[in-house]
């Protein structure tokens, strides 16, 4: 606990010491601050940008929507503009501190026509952040959705750099990283699964989702915890101006959010749910008792605000998501995350913003079997409790600083089996629980040092302990853990930290302007990750294992450069960057083949560690104004992996690794009733492993893989088409309201895209035929058979709001 | 019990894999360097045992392996004994003076080719097989319709994990099919007491049951071979690998010795 208090008193230090710093700077600068809210709804617009003409500077609201500048006193032409709404003008005469709090409408239809008025470049030029995307929801809804249900994770997969493991994946494979590298979290709280369906669809909402970012590089020193990257997801605050609904009816599921001030422009709510209908695919099946399973799954998001005053804001908000399979009264298996998120927004003065936030995070599963002797039920979780402050310092226009503390308190309950009825054998078993504590204390900085160059530098420090109860086991060799090794253990109790972790991550970045309309960037950041997915397969089961850093788990270190180009052309209509980066990752984990993972009290007895790295090229033409919006996106990259012990100590190829990968992504605007889109994409085949040969044992036929060569094949080439249109309804729905269809085909042009190959007996020369099946067999070969999965799904939804 | 459990977990990629389709594919795979594949057996059940050798052939070939006739195959065990493998079949060696005793370790020694492979394994005692019981289940989505037979026996040793592969015969056949690879620990449980296999049996047929003590080596050989017969080469699988043999010097499969135990139930 030392370190909490450690982490309270620098930040007290910096508090003091930043209020100081702003005193002695007063004298004829002052402050415009504020928050920009869209018009209609009263959200907080995230990332606006507030621009003095005269100066030829300006800030951007940060993800609260505020922002401050502070300038010498004078008379200013300000202008408040955000892509896709109508930029606003005014006139100001400095001369005192002000407030200026500014609604901005969206542009509907003709944006053509509202092009951006100022001559300053689009943010993506000039702003130090790189490698980052940044997708609305507004944007993700437009693009074309398998079984129509719009997906964020999905969408994510098409920008440059994010690779998916392969066709109904939801893992984000970012720069080299695996999924359980990149941070998702869903108003700051962490979701540990957002996979629904086994990964085919993700737990987001769209209709409770406001605003995706994803970090792939060049991550501020805000964030920690993971060496990838980071999505950092925001929900939607709730309609302060009116009461409203809207919702849908998908072909798998029906949503339905209600949203409105509960005081007029000081306090709104939204509450937001999905579900699946029951047992949509195993109503298809042939077989009629397969029907009566269930298998459904749902979202419910909720947010709540109040707004005291224009110095505090409090914002209370929750996630609770489930899968529920069940097959007869056989067996079962749920999961689910849960998150809640409060979060109090508090100005000390017009200069100083805190946020102080509470998270919570649960992610568990439950596996029930009732089979008799056999019957017994498997329950797992992973918890965290965290909080964090965050302080933004808005010097003036050329520096910005930022600076917080996070500490979170995480319970890992792998695995409890009981049995259930008198006559199950199964032995009650379970895993011992263990605890840790992570904390996080940063200070970042942006400097502009002329017109042309500004810089961004931070440095975070983590610092990770695990804590008792625990029995940490002594092998003989630490170097080659055996069960049959294990020498001696040592008990601790309750409170006491055994093992600590804990080092300096430094983050920078620059942008150098070569023109008006031109920038090149550089950044390099440290990351260190201590809790990772236990795993020796590339997508998890749902059931996945978190396990902590501890005594025979390092954490893990990456370090990353980048450096990328910028351009926009036609008054920014166009936006075009091009980036290569590097990446070193160390004390990468795997697991032994054979591993058992899920019920292993000794996991440190499976596991194998090496590093791996990557490094691309990432090219990105977009274009986000105009009645055609849309981008071209292409990477190519290479991602290696070498661990002692797996492939014969050689570098190999994870499967994720796929050098080429392009997506095209386009939405045109027919008529203000009739929008178009299209995507399509085009990837290198997953990295596998052929078998070379092939044996009888037993006889049974084996095949035979090159024990030097994991991963050294290749599936064939995945490339897809998806189309949607959608219809907006003349008629006001009910009077008011308005109703559009949505018609979408995914894997348009039907391309067999192998999803899985696997090598066994062919009966007949037809794979589908069981060996169990009472067939005459005339010939039986071992063959690869190559299964294709969704080779045309067209979907249909009506979407509605009033 | 874990392996049980792991069938189930199998079920949820082939229920995606259901609404796809499945088609046989070409590989274009080289000629690749044969392989040696050893499947050894010694048990405590009454001789002739064999030494099984053959090698790996290409994907594409015809035979799934070819015999290997030209080695010279040594079995000794700890107390002294030797003995020098006659040729008897196909790539068969029979074992004709040494017997399987409980307690032993076995050795094995192959020269072939100029290469030498060398093996040992520990005979583990097995539990006794107290009775074999059965029930009649209807068709649902983890079982086919049928009699399903249940395992009643003591643990090989209640002081200690034991492992154990069990072979069901059908009316005297052997059922080894790859789903049919029945091996497991009794880490989990309190008792091997009704424990049930998946495997549907007819009115009248004969259902006999044999159990064979593992060493952990072989068990682990099992579980992977278990694995990598049942890898789907998708997302949720593992890197398929060859299992991880006892046999050094880069030979495949491996050399077993087990004690036996079988009993025979007539479903009535």
């Amino acid at each position: 606990m030392k370190f909490t208090r450690l982490g309270l008193c620098l930040l007290l230090f910096f508090t003091a010491f930043m209020t100081a710093m702003g005193q002695s700077q007063r004298k004829n600068n002052f402050t415009i601050s504020g928050y920009v809210k869209d018009r209609a709804s009263g959200e907080d617009i995230i990332g606006a940008t507030i621009y003095i003409e005269e100066l030829k500077t300006g800030v951007a609201t940060n993800v609260y929507g505020f922002y401050s500048i502070t300038v010498p006193a004078g008379d200013y032409h300000l202008q408040y503009s955000f892509v896709g709404y109508k930029t606003r003008s005014m006139e100001i005469a400095l001369d005192k501190d002000q407030s200026i709090n500014i609604q901005l409408q969206e542009a509907v239809v003709e944006m053509e026509e509202i092009v951006i008025s100022s001559e300053r470049p689009e943010q993506n030029v000039t702003e130090v952040k790189m490698s980052t995307e940044k997708l609305s929801v507004e944007k993700i809804k437009t693009i074309p959705a398998m079984f129509g249900e719009v997906d964020i994770i999905r969408s994510m997969q098409l920008l440059p750099g994010v690779q998916s493991a392969g066709e109904g994946t939801t893992g984000l494979f970012v720069r080299g990283g695996a999924a359980d590298q990149t941070l998702i979290q869903m108003d700051e709280a962490t979701v540990y699964n957002p996979s629904h369906f086994l990964g085919f669809f993700s737990v987001f909402n769209p209709d409770a989702i406001k605003e995706v970012e994803l970090y792939k590089g060049g991550i501020p020193a805000r964030f920690g915890g993971r060496i990838s990257s980071i999505m950092d997801i925001r929900m939607k605050e709730g309609n302060s101006k009116k009461f409203a609904a809207s919702g849908g009816i998908g072909l798998i599921s029906s949503r339905l959010t209600l949203e409105g001030p509960i005081v007029k422009d000081k306090s709104s709510f939204i509450v937001s749910g999905r579900r699946t209908y029951a047992d949509v695919f195993s109503a298809f099946a042939k077989d009629t008792s397969a029907r009566k399973n269930i298998l459904y799954f749902y979202d419910l998001n909720m947010k709540l605000n109040y707004r005291f005053s224009d110095k505090d804001k409090l914002f209370v908000s929750g996630y609770f998501g489930r899968d529920k399979f069940k097959f007869e009264d056989d067996f079962g298996l749920s999961w689910g995350n849960k998150t809640g998120t409060v979060r109090w927004n508090h100005l000390f003065n017009n200069r100083l913003f805190l946020n102080t936030t509470l998270l919570f995070s649960d992610f568990d599963y439950n596996f029930d079997i009732n089979d008799d002797v056999l019957s017994f039920d498997w329950t797992s979780n992973l918890r965290e409790f965290s909080g964090k402050l965050d302080f933004t310092y808005f010097l003036n226009p050329n520096h910005q600083l930022e600076f917080g503390y996070k500490a979170g308190y995480f319970q890992f309950s792998p695995a409890t089996i009981k049995p259930v009825g008198e006559k199950s054998v199964i032995d009650a078993f379970k895993i011992d629980k263990k605890y840790a504590l992570e904390h996080g204390i940063f200070l970042s900085s942006q400097s502009k040092f002329s017109e042309k160059l500004s810089v961004e530098y931070g440095i975070r420090y983590s610092l990770f302990q695990n804590i008792g109860p625990a029995t940490v086991l002594i092998y003989g060799d630490e170097q080659n853990r055996r069960e049959d090794n294990i020498i001696d253990s040592v008990k601790y109790s309750k409170g006491d930290i055994y093992k600590t972790y804990g080092g300096l991550e430094p983050r920078i970045g620059a942008r150098f302007m070569l023109n008006r309309s031109s920038s090149i960037k550089a950044s390099y950041n440290r990351t260190r990750q201590y809790l990772q997915i236990a795993s020796n397969s590339t997508a998890g089961l749902p059931i996945d294992r978190w396990v902590p850093s501890d005594k025979y788990i390092k954490p893990q270190i990456s370090d990353q450069i980048a450096a990328g180009y910028f351009r926009n052309f036609k008054d920014n209509t166009y936006e075009f960057s091009v980036e290569t980066y590097y990446k070193w990752m160390q004390n990468q984990i795997d697991f032994k083949d054979q591993a058992d993972i899920l019920l292993n009290s000794t996991i440190e007895t499976e596991l194998l560690s090496g590093k791996g790295w990557s490094y691309g090229v990432e090219l990105l033409l977009k274009k986000n104004v105009g009645k055609t919006t849309g981008w071209i996106g292409y990477t190519w990259s290479k991602t290696r992996r070498q661990i002692d012990g797996i492939n014969g100590g050689k570098a190999y190829r994870p499967r994720y690794d796929r050098p080429h990968d392009i997506s095209v992504v386009v939405n045109h605007e027919v008529s203000p009733r009739v929008s178009v889109s299209a995507n399509w994409v085009y990837a290198t085949g997953s990295a596998v492993s052929i078998p070379k040969g092939k044996y009888a044992f037993q006889g049974q036929p084996i095949s035979y893989y090159d024990p030097l060569d994991r991963n050294g094949d290749r599936m064939p080439a995945y490339h897809r088409m998806d189309l949607s249109i959608t219809l907006k309804q003349k008629k006001k729905l009910f009077g008011r309201g308005q109703g559009e269809w949505n018609l979408s085909v995914y894997n348009a042009y039907m391309k067999k895209n192998p999803w899985i190959i696997d090598y066994r007996n062919v009966i007949n020369g037809d794979p589908k035929i069981d060996p169990e099946d009472n067939v005459t067999v005339d010939t039986e070969e071992f063959k690869s058979v190559t299964t294709y999965l969704l080779k045309i799904i067209p979907s249909v939804s009506y979407n509605f709001k009033f | 019990m874990k392996k049980s459990l792991f069938n189930i977990l199998l079920v949820f990629p082939l229920i995606c894999a259901l609404y796809g389709c499945e088609e046989t594919t070409e590989l274009k795979i080289g000629k690749n360097v044969p392989v040696l594949v050893v499947d050894g057996l010694i048990t405590d059940d009454a001789p002739p045992y064999f030494i099984k050798l053959s090698t790996t052939t290409d994907f594409n070939d015809e035979l799934n392996g070819k015999a290997v006739n030209d080695a010279q195959v040594r079995l000794s065990d700890n107390t002294g004994q030797e003995e020098t493998l006659v040729l008897d079949g196909e790539g068969l060696y029979k074992i004709s003076e040494i017997n399987g005793i409980p307690g032993r370790t076995y050795f094995l020694e192959i020269n072939w080719q100029g290469k030498t492979y060398t093996s040992s394994d520990l005979l583990h005692p097995v539990g006794d097989i107290d009775s074999l019981n059965y029930r009649f289940r209807e068709e649902s989505i983890i079982y086919d319709e049928g009699y399903f037979v249940s395992y009643f026996g003591e643990k090989s040793n209640p002081e200690s994990i034991n492992y154990y592969r069990w072979i069901i015969s059908k009316n005297n056949e052997p059922q080894t099919l790859r789903s049919e690879l029945i091996v497991d620990s009794d880490e989990f449980v309190n008792g091997l007491r009704g424990l049930e296999f998946d495997f549907p049996f007819n009115l009248n047929d004969t259902a006999s049951v044999a159990v064979y003590s593992l060493s952990k080596p072989v068990f682990d050989y099992y579980s992977a071979l278990f694995l990598l017969v049942n890898n789907d080469g998708g997302v949720f699988s593992v890197s398929p690998e060859n299992p991880p043999s006892n046999i050094t010097n880069g030979a495949l499969g491996f050399f077993q010795a087990s004690s036996v135990k079988s009993d025979t139930v007539i479903i009535k």
